[in-house]
């Protein structure tokens, strides 16, 4: 075996050809997303020869190549044998990309979704007729192989609609909305949409879900004599990540190419990658599109990418926004825009404070990392200070657990869970969870998240605990940080937090006022260290004291 | 020759209490901690008493009775560098590995979560960032090189704590860093069963997908056509492999790294640069033809005889039936040496 091996063994020999460049061409036909496509080349030495957005077009030596094609999720790659001389021409036609809205060029469209979608974003769901003005469209839908879709989300209710005062506009329940299901034979798919629309006012909305196992609350802003249209996937629950916003004066068109680059840079914003196609930025100074959402979308990709000399660029874009528009002044986002394009532009901050939370979370951050430095861009105990605590980062879209109808008494039961949780932690785990547990103890009911909203729960008998997170993450904090007096600042505490300086200050005075800390008794921390807790304990007080010494 | 200047930590949770647990950090982590050890790979002194740990790597993996915590780090990390000050002896290289779950911050910073991370104790993890940052300002070690094979989701309220241990001022002297995550920000990281041919990994068990990848660009197949094995041939290899595996498995995953070192600096290496592989034929008879990286021939000949036995550079190659164009891709890369073509 072994001389056969041997025998069988080839030196390399070489046969030189000529080394002609070849020339290299590779078309994305979808061009609404060519822009937002990237292309990498690399040789056969795994070596990146060549890289751009959108098609390329470039000589190469001879030679194994392989090309990466990546638009969001989708990634391909095609390998190329290159001839010197010869000239490669490939394409790609189209991407295999999901989404929550059903327009042309996801894989994920299909009639059974683009149909409902076209006719009930021109009629009122709520009473069939026709819409005009100021309207909001909510667009649901579900597709999966073995499961037929079950509607119990609908006939409970859990969907509800509040206004910018926070009363009950609609709670969205078979009635109020159009629901198709089938199956998709072919494909042995169950589908189902499900669609509400109605005109409103112009102004602020929150899209609550509350189901016992999942709540989520969506600010929403309605345009005048604007459509704003909500997409989302669902699967046994909403999948809120896949949420889309858009606008639209002439109800949904499945040929829209806007929405397509829409989905297309709240994917980049998604991942953290700040991509304005120039052809895009010249629309938006020029005030050039058909859905504003595009423009308010181009306006945060330009803020956050390196660009520092846009000042009047900037202007213009922001101006031929609020041209097209007749309220979009007052809108949150827009206020988010002025206040970013004040930072990097170094121009005077505004004075105005955050009315309602932005629609896209980018907006509302900006909002927080300023109030630092100047509180008064978050209203003192107001509502857009209260979601802070209550984010849930998992969408560009602001998303944050519903502000609370009502506290409800922490029983036995919790409070054994809190023992069994903090049985074996560490002894300032275990302090921070008596802590919060403590607190949540002393509060009940008398200290309530918001005004009570008149949305009753989607199951009043079910007890709930909030989670009161922030106490215990900031003794958590205090007790990592040093005791210099210097290094103890309640803003870097809410930075760290990502709440508001105000909500850190209140905690703070809470631990203070209610001793909490020294409330601690044996029946949470029984395994504790006497002796450790006693020092952790002053430790933890002393630099309460010391940080609300000035305030 | 030993690299006795070099440390590390390595860091495997599969329990956490409050999360689902993990299958394949503990595997992931005793794979770097081969390649920290072996002398063709990081080169680390290994334990006498026992070979396979050493003297310079803190590992901590979590089992369901025990739980490894950050101070178990700090300390490990003063102690030593305390050591290296005390003795005056320098140090080169510091390796940060970590497999678990994680939580995205930043685009630089994400909180990897140990074992009592829970909802309510949110920030019981490690800060990517201002680890980084502090290693930084000592100035201790002259390269640092932190892996990271976790999701970058993110959750309000998490950053990830600092390390206990802290500089006053920046150190003088001139440090360098990879930060390399196993995905974006802001997407998860995936571990899946994989089958690899190397001995032990074909058992169906999860893997990280991002150390899979990583083991085996650093094992040289990451190595450029000179056997030289830079961190740019490794990022360069990661980013086109693990969307590859990663698609295999129909998911989405691309790396991403951030570096202040010199992608031409040389991570570990050389490789050989000819390596030896067998490529079998399904139905022998017929002439093939075995082209190059840049489409050179190789090899013309007949497969009558079943096989061939070669010495090949590194790269891509391409075989294909004489007076045909279509044909079969192959990767030199020293950690697969057979294929078969038909």
């Amino acid at each position: 075996m072994l001389m056969a091996l041997l025998t069988n063994m080839f030196m390399a020999k070489k046969i030189s050809k000529a080394a002609n460049p070849a020339r290299f061409s590779f078309q994305i036909q979808n061009r609404a997303l060519a822009p937002f496509t990237h292309l990498k080349l690399f040789n056969g030495y795994n070596e990146v020869v060549g890289k751009c957005y959108g098609d390329m077009d470039m000589e190469i030596p001879q030679g194994l190549y392989q090309l990466r094609i990546e638009m969001n999720d989708f990634v391909e790659d095609r390998n190329y044998r290159v001839e010197a001389g010869s000239q490669v021409n490939d394409e790609i036609i189209d991407f295999k990309l999901n989404s929550a809205i059903p327009v042309y060029g996801f894989s994920s469209t299909h009639e059974y979704f683009s149909n409902p979608a076209e006719e009930w974003s021109r009629k009122s769901s709520v009473t069939g007729l026709g819409i005009s003005g100021s309207s909001l469209f909510l667009f649901l839908s579900y597709s999966e192989e073995d499961k037929p879709f079950d509607m119990s989300f609908i006939e409970a209710g859990y969907f509800s609609l509040l206004d910018g005062n926070r009363k009950l506009k609609y709670r969205l329940r078979v009635d109020r909305v159009k629901l198709e299901t089938g199956k998709n034979e072919n494909a042995g798919v169950f589908f189902a949409s499900v669609c509400f629309t109605d005109e409103m006012s112009a102004g602020q909305y929150y899209l609550i879900y509350r189901s016992p196992d999942l709540k989520r609350e969506i600010p929403v802003y309605v345009y005048q004599d604007w459509q704003t249209q909500v997409f989302i996937r669902i699967r046994e629950f909403p999948i809120f990540a896949s949420t889309r916003i858009s606008l639209s004066r002439n109800g949904f068109m499945r040929n829209d190419e806007d929405i397509l680059q829409l989905d297309a840079m709240i994917s980049k914003l998604h991942n953290g990658m700040y991509v304005l196609p120039a052809d895009l930025m010249v629309n938006d100074v020029n005030g050039k599109w058909e859905n504003p959402m595009l423009g308010i979308m181009a306006c945060y990709m330009f803020l956050l990418s390196d660009i520092t000399d846009g000042n009047y660029l900037y202007l213009k874009m922001l101006t031929s926004l609020e041209a097209s528009i007749v309220n979009i002044h007052e809108s949150p986002d827009m206020a988010a825009l002025r206040l970013m394009g004040a930072v990097l532009f170094n121009n005077a901050i505004p004075e105005e404070p955050l009315s309602a939370p932005c629609m896209l979370a980018v907006g509302l951050n900006a909002f927080l990392k300023q109030s630092m430095a100047h509180p008064h861009l978050i209203e003192a105990d107001g509502l857009v200070e209260k979601i802070f605590p209550r984010l849930v980062k998992e969408s560009v879209y602001t998303m944050y657990e519903p502000l609370p109808q009502t506290f409800f008494v922490v029983n036995q039961k919790v409070e054994n869970t809190v023992k069994n949780i903090t049985k074996g932690i560490k002894f300032i785990d275990k302090l921070a969870k008596g802590v919060s547990w403590l607190i949540l103890k002393n509060r009940m009911p008398t200290i309530t998240g918001a005004a009570p909203m008149s949305v009753p729960s989607a199951a009043p008998q079910a007890e709930e605990v909030t989670d009161d997170w922030v106490s215990s993450s900031i003794i958590s904090q205090l007790s990592h940080i040093s005791t210099d007096p210097d290094q103890l600042d309640i803003a870097a505490i809410a930075q760290q937090l990502q709440v508001t300086t105000n909500t850190v200050k209140k905690t703070l005075g809470v631990l203070q006022e209610k001793g909490a800390i020294k409330e601690l008794g044996s029946a949470v921390l029984e395994h504790v260290d006497k002796k450790e807790l006693r020092q952790a304990v002053a430790d933890i007080s002393a630099k309460i004291d010391t940080l609300l010494k000035d305030e | 020759m030993t690299n006795d200047l070099d440390f590390a930590v390595v860091i495997g949770v599969e329990y956490y209490q409050q999360n689902t647990p993990l299958g394949g950090p503990h595997s992931d982590t005793e794979k770097f901690m081969d390649w920290l050890l072996d002398p063709d790979g990081g080169g680390l002194p290994r334990d006498a008493a026992d070979p396979k740990s050493s003297p310079n790597v803190l590992k901590l993996l979590s089992t369901p009775t025990y739980t490894p915590r950050k101070d178990d780090l700090d300390l490990w990390l003063d102690e030593k560098m305390n050591g290296i000050v005390k003795d005056n002896q320098g140090a080169r290289r510091f390796y940060f590995y970590f497999s678990g779950h994680g939580i995205g911050v930043t685009q630089k910073n994400s909180a990897l979560l140990f074992p009592l991370w829970t909802r309510t104790n949110r920030n019981y993890a490690l800060s990517s960032e201002k680890y980084l940052d502090e290693l930084l300002k000592k100035g201790i070690f002259k390269e640092i090189y932190f892996f990271m094979d976790c999701c970058r989701n993110r959750i309000a309220g998490v950053e990830g704590l600092a390390p206990t241990w802290s500089s006053p001022l920046p150190a003088s002297g001139a440090v360098d860093y990879l930060l390399y995550y196993a995905t974006e920000f802001d997407t998860a990281a995936f571990e899946k069963p994989v089958i690899g041919q190397e001995e032990g990994l074909n058992n169906g068990l999860p893997r990280g997908l991002f150390t899979e990848v990583l083991i085996n660009g650093l094992r040289g197949a990451a190595a450029g056509r000179n056997g030289k094995l830079s961190i740019g041939n490794l990022l360069s290899y990661v980013k086109l492999k693990l969307p590859e595996l990663a698609s295999a498995h129909n998911e989405t995953q691309i790396p991403k790294a951030m570096l202040s070192l010199d992608p031409d600096h040389e991570i570990c290496g050389p490789f050989q640069k000819k390596i030896a592989v067998t490529i079998t034929f399904k139905v022998p008879g017929g002439k093939v033809i075995l082209e190059d990286a840049d489409l050179e021939i190789v090899v013309e000949e007949d497969t009558a005889v079943g096989f061939w036995n070669l010495n090949l550079s590194r790269g891509q190659y391409f075989l294909r039936a004489e007076g045909q164009q279509e044909g079969m891709k192959i990767f030199v890369d020293g950690i697969t040496n057979q294929y078969v073509y038909g």
